[in-house]
């Protein structure tokens, strides 16, 4: 329950960012003509932001379920990555844990766990990261629900208090990001951004996390090797 | 297609997404070979590049609607969040201080 409730605390900085997004998409989804429930199941079920978004959007504007299906699916090629980084720090869980921890594997949660699981004793990882996904699921889930059922209320006040509650999801990134910045992983995550950048600004975000990542990661492993040449040439001189 | 069937259907994709790739990371992790030295590197390194294009993606608008004084808000919030950090490295503390120096900035 300790390591639970520890995993929830840490929860709250994603689960403040989450719920203004949660509620613009219950928003959405309302004035796109769908009922309160179907809003809330989609946030239950799919727990992805940017596919839910193209989904009540594709869905709104009439196009083709086969066409939003696979344009909400492209958006989270991304999550391909996530169980590869984070499978050495949940070795030890059961495969029941792994199959329910998998669900709640978001931006935002694998960044979180990505930073913070090693620091966490490896028999309770899957109890922290519960706590990690209830937090922001809860939040993702009510969120939508006060959007979807919510009244005018929620509408006058979500252009004023709803950015600056989002911009607790890049502070998250950021500092997050900081501890990790050493050596090889600084030079990763500079390349990353740098060309993330200009795919996102070309509405290609997606893509671009995902070539961005890529080739962050080639470049730190150049820079790794050239460092390690350098050193053993200096130590035979 | 009904709108619960196209939603089960991403969610089942996404879950999969998801999933799939720790199953066979970790399965695959026994069999250990001359490459996984270098395959475990790359995945040490994935962490910091996922997050460092995340933060990218969140902080820069996609459509160009934000004005440079949106933009001043931001970085402040940031570099104010990441200066708290470094004072004392306490997450939670240092998103409240970012979130916190962003509003008031908003409110001006």
């Amino acid at each position: 329950m300790r390591d639970w409730l520890a995993g929830l605390r840490a929860s709250l900085p994603i689960a403040v960012g989450y719920l203004p997004v949660a509620v613009a998409f219950g928003l959405a989804a309302r004035s796109a003509g769908l009922s309160v429930f179907e809003a809330v199941f989609a946030s239950a079920a799919v727990f992805a932001g940017a596919s839910q978004f193209a989904l009540v959007g594709l869905a709104g504007a009439g196009s083709a379920s086969v066409v939003a299906l696979a344009t909400a699916l492209a958006l989270n090629v991304r999550h391909l990555l996530y169980g590869p980084v984070l499978a050495p720090l949940l070795r030890g869980c059961a495969r029941g844990w792994q199959a329910l921890l998998a669900f709640g594997l978001t931006d935002e949660v694998f960044a979180t766990a990505a930073a913070r699981l090693a620091t966490v004793p490896e028999g309770v990882r899957h109890r922290w990261l519960l706590g990690l996904v209830t937090g922001a699921y809860g939040a993702w889930v009510a969120g939508t629900w006060l959007g979807a059922a919510g009244g005018s209320l929620l509408v006058a006040l979500l252009p004023r208090l709803g950015p600056v509650l989002a911009f607790a999801l890049p502070v998250l990134f950021l500092v997050l990001l900081l501890p990790l910045l050493h050596g090889s992983a600084a030079v990763t995550a500079a390349v990353a951004a740098v060309v993330t950048l200009p795919l996102h600004l070309a509405g290609r975000t997606g893509l671009g996390l995902l070539v961005g990542t890529i080739t962050g990661v080639l470049a730190g492993m150049v820079w790794d090797r050239w460092m390690t040449q350098k050193h053993s040439q200096r130590e035979i001189e | 297609m009904s709108w619960i069937l196209l939603v089960l259907l991403v969610a089942i994709g996404t879950y999969l997404m998801r999933l799939l790739p720790l199953w066979v990371t970790l399965r695959a992790e026994p069999a250990r070979t001359s490459g996984s030295e270098a395959r475990g590197r790359a995945l040490a390194l994935a962490a910091p590049a996922i997050i460092a294009a995340l933060l990218v993606a969140s902080v820069v608008p996609a459509k160009p609607e934000a004005t440079a004084s949106e933009m001043a808000r931001r970085l402040i919030g940031l570099s104010v969040a990441a200066v708290a950090f470094r004072w004392r490295p306490h997450l939670a503390m240092a998103v409240f201080v970012g979130v916190a120096v962003y509003a008031v900035l908003s409110l001006l």
